[in-house]
């Protein structure tokens, strides 16, 4: 439509733009804001419980919402956690506490919807292929969950099974999934299907081409992919919402034979691209900018390690900051505290404690008597 | 004189103490509770064999004790040792468990709540917590012949049979020999009758240790002291 000339001045105001906000003009939202007056970037449309339970997944950008959901003492649901009284640096030795649950990350949509399937027992768990590494065994859904991987077949299936139930329990129990697209890039097996979180032969397995098949998913496969993967989710836990977001941090490499930079921007631009428009389309599903805010102009790259990869804890915190200042906990606390949880540790402390004491006179009057 | 034997150890030494008079044996006995070397008290000792930290009457205990040996440390190549430590797991696998971790894929099976902890996770968890109990044995196995006796598998099957396992694999892994009467003397048993544990229900008593005494008498891991 040909744009009219203003009749006169005062018309001029009366536009689409004329009642609009700071933040929808880059020069004052942007330009002139700065780094630091970036305000308004997001705000959840959402009145969470003010105890609402957080589930995490997906790339490696993912673990750092983990963590800042911990430290700030929020209700991040951990699905699987570690043993009671695991050392901290054990549990991170054995990726405990990284995720909701022990999925390893989550590149690609296609890798989220194998592990909702399982979980939602639509895929056979046992059928992911075990990696033979030395006189170890190797998980190809998450082949370094375990610093030396796994003794036999039994303990890895097992382990597994595991990591599908802290899933299952992960969604089930959550009210807000929060899951980092990464990748459009991935691999699968040529005949059953099976993506991998890495290309075989790199961390772990043997690469063979003639079965494995590089994969860079466009739009639609990964816009099919999310919703499978949510209907399924939405069918465990109707109450669930769906936070997606899109990491800042680029490719490692590319198997595209596009230059690393170049595909990049394709995978981001694409994995942004359907959380944007995902979010449009359903209420129970939103996005928060982790990407814009790292990789916008205002930051001048200044948020990346030397390695122009690597996002500075800055840059995680900078991020983090933005999205607790756009969520709303307003809504009263919908779950009761785990008072049972709380009872068995107290009454186990108490047995222990009266076991010592036992033990500790038992002691005392073997040396009387001698 | 040297006595056939010194058994040193925790709780479940009563019952290899019990099985040695049985058989005759003259042996002495250094037994600490469980919770002693869980707190890292009892300590190996360049010179007395063996140490307990900050306890004045066990320390006596121990000086009079190398006084009757002559001079000799606790731990020496004079005097077979019959040990039982670090297998007192009241203090880990309770903990360890809180979450609903399992060892066994029985267990996980039975129970949907359930998560399961790999070995290695297992192994790493044991490490961690009984460092200072294979440390010590390391060094008591090095100086003297010891064996180390595992006690009865009460609960095959559950987090505390795992444990011990796992431990067992653990000491064997730097040298301690071990004596396991659940993989000889009761390897065609379910578990352990009733009447060989005591009414305390996590014990072996007198009658087992007779028989695990026994046994380690017909496999010429100790004997009576030639003349």
């Amino acid at each position: 439509m040909p744009l009219s000339s203003p009749q006169n001045p005062d018309q001029k105001a009366v536009n689409p733009y004329s009642a609009l906000p700071p933040q929808a003009f880059w020069r004052s939202g942007v330009a002139e804001a700065g780094l630091y007056g970036l305000n308004n970037l997001w705000a959840s449309p959402w009145v969470l419980p003010g105890d609402a339970r957080f589930s995490t997944y997906g790339s490696c950008f993912a673990q750092h919402i983990s963590r800042a959901l911990v430290a700030r003492k929020m209700n991040w649901l951990n699905g699987e956690p570690a043993p009671g009284r695991t050392p901290a640096k054990l549990a991170e030795t054995f990726n405990y506490g990284v995720f909701s649950a022990r999925t390893g990350n989550i590149y690609t949509a296609a890798q989220l919807l194998a592990h909702v399937r399982m979980a939602a027992g639509d895929l056979d768990m046992a059928s992911a292929e075990i990696w033979q590494d030395g006189d170890r065994l190797r998980d190809s859904l998450r082949p370094a969950i375990e610093p030396q991987g796994f003794a036999d077949a039994q303990d890895l299936l097992l382990s597994r099974a595991s990591m599908v139930r802290g899933f299952r329990r992960s969604v089930m129990g959550a009210d807000v999934f929060v899951f980092t697209l990464g990748l459009t890039e991935g691999w699968e097996h040529a005949q059953s299907g099976q993506c991998y979180p890495l290309c075989p032969g790199t961390v772990a397995g043997r690469f063979d081409p003639a079965l494995h098949v590089f994969r860079n998913y466009q739009y639609p496969e990964i816009r099919t992919a999310l919703d499978q993967a949510f209907a399924m989710m939405w069918a465990m836990n109707p109450n669930l919402r769906v936070l997606l977001t899109v990491s800042p941090v680029p490719l490692t490499a590319t198997a595209s034979g596009d230059h690393v930079l170049v595909a990049t921007t394709y995978s981001k631009s694409t994995l942004r691209a359907v959380a944007g428009d995902m979010a449009r389309s359903d209420p129970r599903i939103d996005y928060f900018p982790s990407y814009e805010i790292i990789m916008g102009a205002p930051t001048r790259s200044a948020f990346f390690e030397p390695n122009l990869r690597s996002v500075a804890a800055q840059g995680v915190d900078f991020v983090m900051g933005h999205f607790f200042r756009g969520l709303n906990m307003q809504a009263p606390a919908i779950h009761a505290p785990d008072l049972a949880a709380d009872l068995r540790a107290r009454s186990m402390d108490a047995a222990m404690a009266a076991e010592e004491l036992v033990c500790e006179e038992m002691t005392l009057e073997a040396f009387n008597a001698a | 004189m040297l006595p056939d034997g010194l058994i040193i150890g925790d709780s479940h030494c009563t019952a290899l103490k019990a099985g040695c008079d049985a058989h005759g044996l003259q042996t002495d006995m250094l037994r600490f509770s469980g919770n002693f070397w869980h707190s890292g008290h009892v300590l190996f000792h360049a010179q007395h064999g063996v140490w307990v930290r900050g306890l004045p009457a066990m320390q006596a205990h121990i000086l009079a004790m190398r006084e009757k040996f002559g001079g000799r440390s606790l731990i020496s190549r004079d005097i077979p040792v019959i040990a039982s430590m670090g297998y007192h797991m009241g203090r880990i696998v309770p903990p360890f468990g809180m979450n609903g971790h399992v060892t066994a894929a029985e267990a996980f099976a039975a129970d949907p709540d359930s998560s399961y902890a790999s070995d290695a996770l297992v192994d790493a968890y044991v490490a961690e917590f009984r460092a200072g109990h294979i440390r010590m044995a390391q060094r008591m196995a090095r100086n003297s012949p010891m064996v180390m006796v595992v006690p009865p598998r009460l609960f095959p099957g559950s987090n505390y049979d795992r444990f011990t396992s796992v431990l067992s694999r653990r000491l064997a892994s730097v040298g301690v020999r071990l004596f396991d009467p659940a993989q000889t003397l009761f390897a065609d048993r379910q578990g352990l009758a009733a009447d060989y544990i005591t009414p305390d229900g996590v014990h072996g008593n007198d009658r087992y240790g007779a028989e695990v005494i026994g046994q380690m008498i017909a496999q010429g891991m100790i004997g009576k002291r030639a003349a």
